[in-house]
């Protein structure tokens, strides 16, 4: 960036990138939204239980008036009650008791997880958020890029960010280094930045021995 | 979504899993006769007798409805709000009684995506103007490209909210820049060698 940008337009400087909050002369201060999130499972069992409990209600509202003899018919709770009335143990009841503890417990799963999030929050005023998978690309863009690397691969495991760099050079202490402090840098622009490891091995490092023995013979 | 009806879902599930799974395993025991050796006075049959007995009770069906019309209730707010509302107009600085002045809501918010896009070098996936909770929200989806400068993006995402609250004075309005790397090279050159 240009120190032609007005100031009052700018946020969370590159130099400054822990963002900055304090209002600036005449610029409401921006109101950053959440992270995005996914709705996920829970979402859609909302849906499917918002569903039966307004069946229920209805099964309800048809029960009072057919007992209240509003409404013409059976009563679904004397036949239900008629059917269950004196049933002993049975392969089947053990086979349902089975289904549904099952499902409870997959009910429960899908209450207490957690809701995905989605992105990694960016250190900035307003609410800037980086994809989470864009991670590993952005890593490895940056990587490839350090003088000395052939080819650079990136995992995200417990929180860090791992990098295997392939280097053309037998400095591959130096590459990595400068790997590691480039993908720093970027990750510094993260609102919580992450660990970053890198290792490097020197790429083909029997060239150097293959082609003397080349020559030599 | 909305928070509040996902809540509310969340609740009704633990409640509802817990209630299946007790129930169910009590049933698994109560089947192979292991539920009679734990608790004593285990019934060796269902009697449903105190079921019989509440039909013929007459404050039944005004009770039965009062729950029906409860749950019916509570259920049609609870489907409507978790319907997502898109929001269609957004309302400028200048309406009165003498009229209106408002902007379409998607034509903004593509607008100020595309301008983020810009800024960061790369294209737009879609801008969203959407209401969550009780807060308006502005979404910019874009991709840049993977070797962007991360710390230039963030500037770029906090100028492109200066940029939207000067063109649509609407101070109340949260902004949320959503940013992700296009699909870089070296992952399918490195599988397809």
């Amino acid at each position: 960036m240009t120190a032609v940008d007005t100031p009052a337009s700018r946020g969370a400087r590159p130099e400054q990138p822990t963002g900055d909050d304090e209002p600036r002369a005449g610029h409401v201060p921006a109101r950053a939204a959440g992270p995005p999130r996914r709705a996920g499972l829970i979402g859609a069992l909302s849906v499917l239980l918002a569903l039966a409990v307004a069946g229920l209600g209805g099964a309800l509202l048809r029960e009072a008036l057919v007992i209240g003899g509003v409404v013409e018919g059976s009563a679904w709770l004397s036949q239900a009650s008629d059917a269950l009335d004196g049933l002993a143990p049975s392969a089947t009841i053990f086979v349902t008791g089975m289904v549904a503890f099952l499902v409870g417990l997959v009910l429960v799963w899908i209450a207490v997880r957690r809701r995905s999030r989605t992105a990694r929050r960016l250190a900035a005023a307003t609410g800037a958020y980086l994809d989470r998978r864009s991670l590993v690309p952005l890593a490895e863009a940056h990587a490839s890029r350090v003088a000395g690397v052939v080819s650079a691969h990136a995992r995200i495991a417990r929180g860090r960010l791992r990098l295997d760099v392939l280097a053309a050079t037998e400095a591959a202490h130096d590459v990595e280094n400068a790997v590691a402090e480039v993908v720093r840098t970027q990750l510094d622009a993260l609102d919580h930045p992450m660990r970053v490891q890198c290792s490097a091995r020197q790429a083909l490092p029997g060239i150097r021995r293959s082609r003397q023995m080349g020559d030599s013979a | 979504m909305r928070t509040a009806p996902l809540l509310v879902g969340r609740v009704l599930a633990l409640v509802l899993g817990l209630l299946l799974a007790v129930g169910g395993l009590a049933s698994m025991a109560w089947s192979i006769g292991v539920l009679a050796n734990l608790l004593a006075g285990t019934p060796e049959t269902i009697s449903t007798e105190p079921v019989t007995t509440a039909l013929d009770q007459t404050w039944l069906p005004w009770a039965l409805g009062a729950a029906g019309l409860v749950l019916a209730t509570l259920a049609l707010w609870w489907i409507v709000a978790l319907v997502p509302r898109p929001v269609r107009h957004l309302q400028l600085p200048g309406s009165d009684e003498s009229g209106r002045l408002s902007v379409d809501a998607a034509q903004a918010a593509s607008a100020v995506a595309r301008l983020l896009a810009v800024r960061v070098g790369g294209t737009e996936d879609h801008g969203i103007v959407s209401r969550e909770g009780r807060t308006l929200v502005i979404e910019s989806r874009v991709r840049m490209p993977p070797n962007a400068d991360l710390h230039r993006t963030a500037a770029a995402a906090d100028e492109t909210d200066a940029t939207m609250r000067d063109l649509l004075a609407r101070p109340d309005l949260a902004y949320r820049a959503v940013i992700r790397v296009a699909d870089a090279e070296p992952h399918g050159s490195a599988r397809v060698t």
